[in-house]
């Protein structure tokens, strides 16, 4: 029994070495862990009826991981109406899914993308919406606060959800909540539960650095530095809702939440 | 169990079956994944018991001896079952019946002396709240906003006065002009929504910014039974109610441009008469309910407490594959 649980943590840790800097990555595995070793079936001395019931467990997390992106674009329709504009930051599955969904469900909506330097999410994500025919309008990053007043609501995904209710995400999310709480918009988050982390960043720079080069074309100086950091931390007074695959929340619920499922 | 009847369904079934709510099925769904993750409560534990909605079925066919005996087995945990809604329905009755005495009982705490007190058209739970804070000799005065178009307002005026409560009344459009005079505000609510939101009588949203352009505190009485599980994704269209427009205008008055029979057959003029207001939770200070004073960012807490997740959506269960 013991052998199986050191055996499942070998397995946790040597996924998570593959990216250390990733987030959902180490919750995921995390919530797994705890999830599927949280029954009374390793107490048992049948080790065949242990092993299924963790086996068991292990598919019903991977299935409601599964579900979970459809779960939240069910959620999600509701809050995109007719006519609206929709302002999208970086290039997350989750709510690619929230507006497939929305187009097949034949809303009328256009969606303002930016251009995500240097990851280039805003041509990807334009890429994808155009198949779906959904009309779609490239933003240089620095032009969100010019275009913020045409803009009914900001959709973003999610790297990770910490404790306090706010996200890690993409650089350049802090920037647009700000804009979009000086103006009065509503910003959504899209994640899955297992992104839930045991995390509390207390500013900017208290998380673990996730660096990537960043090219801009021509070459530098060398005594100019560059900001290399590839996220940021929104805190929850500048977020709307979370839509999860546990229901709609607010910011304050995610902790609540937390400690349920860290339990 | 729930949870894992949801679960073995695909995906495609999930929208046929409910097809004319597949957010509230996603809800559920949600919910369903909510306490599976979660260690198991007390309810899950006990939805292990057999579905007592097989048993008028069984009991109606009798006959058969084994059906007969298993029948009775499940008749008694019918009654048992019946027995237990109607003790939860009458707690229910009891705490609606008695909301006004519980939060009138915390009054004393939030008003004091020789404050001024601004509140919009007429509430019981408001008034009931005044008077307990004027039984214990506080000594303070209400404005009353007359709250148009029904002027309920100047039937709270009537009453405060009847008990002895130094009153003025203003109309709406005052409230603004008056407010820097005003130390606190205080309203009742219609429901109170899962973010923390209001869905309060028509003008109360002016109140409220009004309220926080001055820094007033904004308190909202609500009795327990005024919360909803449902997040406002359009308040002000879906959750409001339009009234007559003869509350605006008489019969009679600009009944010309209203005739669809006049001119290009539609009438240049529409009457809008809606009953509710949506005022958001930032805009809240306090929400006083029979559980005592909280803020609008806990209000999922007490509807959590009152609203189980799996309960939040009612279906019809398919026969339980136990």
């Amino acid at each position: 029994m013991m052998e199986l649980e050191i055996e499942l943590k070998k397995a946790s840790d040597s996924l998570k070495s593959w990216d250390t800097t990733s987030i959902s990555l180490t919750a995921g595995c995390d919530l797994f862990m705890r999830y599927v070793t949280r029954t009374s079936a390793l107490e048992y001395e049948d080790f065949n009826s242990a092993k299924s019931r963790l086996i068991e467990r292990a598919e019903k997390f991977g299935e409601i991981s599964y579900k979970a992106r459809r779960i939240i674009a069910m959620l999600s329709q509701d809050f995109i109406f007719d006519g609206c504009t929709i302002l999208v930051h970086g290039f997350s599955r989750v709510v690619l899914e929230v507006l497939k969904t929305a187009a097949q469900n034949k809303k009328l909506f256009r969606v303002l993308c930016t251009e995500g330097r240097p990851d280039r999410t805003g041509l990807r994500l334009s890429n994808e919406l155009a198949k779906l025919d959904v009309p779609v309008k490239l933003l240089i990053d620095s032009a969100v606060a010019y275009s913020m007043d045409e803009i009914d609501m900001v959709f973003v995904g999610a790297d990770g959800v910490v404790e306090s209710g706010g996200i890690i995400n993409m650089m350049g999310t802090y920037q647009i909540a700000l804009v979009a709480h000086s103006m009065n918009k509503p910003v959504y988050v899209a994640a899955e539960s297992y992104k839930f982390a045991r995390l509390y960043p207390l500013d900017q720079k208290d998380m673990a650095p996730a660096l990537r080069p960043i090219d801009f074309g021509v070459p530098i100086p060398s005594k100019v530095e560059v900001e290399t950091s590839a996220r940021d931390y929104t805190p929850p007074q500048y977020l709307t809702l979370l839509f999860t695959d546990l229901g709609v929340l607010t910011p304050s619920v995610v902790s609540d939440e937390l400690i349920q499922l860290y339990l | 169990m729930a949870g894992l009847n949801l679960s073995a369904v695909s995906d495609d079934d999930d929208d046929n079956d409910q097809d004319d709510h597949p957010v509230l099925s996603a809800a559920a769904v949600a919910a369903a994944a909510r306490s599976t993750l979660r260690p198991p409560s007390l309810q899950t534990l006990l939805e292990d018991m057999p579905d007592p909605a097989a048993v008028p079925h069984t009991s109606s066919s009798g006959g058969d001896s084994e059906e007969k005996s298993k029948s009775a087995d499940k008749s008694s945990r019918s009654r048992k079952l019946k027995h237990d809604v109607i003790e939860a329905v009458n707690e229910l009755i009891e705490d609606i019946d008695t909301c006004h005495e519980q939060i009138a009982e915390q009054a004393v705490e939030h008003i004091h002396h020789n404050e001024v007190i601004l509140t919009l058209g007429s509430s019981r739970t408001v008034l009931e709240f005044l008077y307990a804070a004027k039984e214990k000799k506080r000594s303070f005065r209400v404005f009353v906003a007359e709250g148009a178009p029904r002027y309920q307002g100047h039937l709270l005026a009537k009453e405060l006065v009847a008990r002895g409560l130094q009153t003025t009344l203003i109309t709406d459009s005052a409230v603004f002009a008056m407010i820097s005079r005003v130390n606190m505000v205080i309203v009742g609510a219609h429901a109170v929504m899962a973010n923390g939101g209001v869905i309060a009588p028509v003008g109360l949203n002016m109140v409220a910014l009004a309220a926080q352009r001055h820094a007033v505190p904004f308190v909202v009485l609500a009795g327990s039974h005024k919360l909803c599980p449902l997040y406002p994704h359009n308040p002000e269209v879906l959750l409001n109610e339009l009234r007559s427009p003869s509350e605006l205008l008489d019969f009679g008055e600009f009944s010309d441009c209203m005739d669809f029979g006049s001119g290009s057959g539609s009438p240049l003029i529409h009457v809008v008469n809606p009953t509710f207001d949506y005022v958001p939770p930032k805009l809240v200070s306090l929400f006083i309910t029979d559980t005592g004073g909280h803020n609008p960012s806990y209000m999922y807490r007490l509807i959590a407490d009152y609203y189980s997740a799996d309960d939040l959506v009612l279906q019809r269960k398919a026969a339980a594959s136990n």
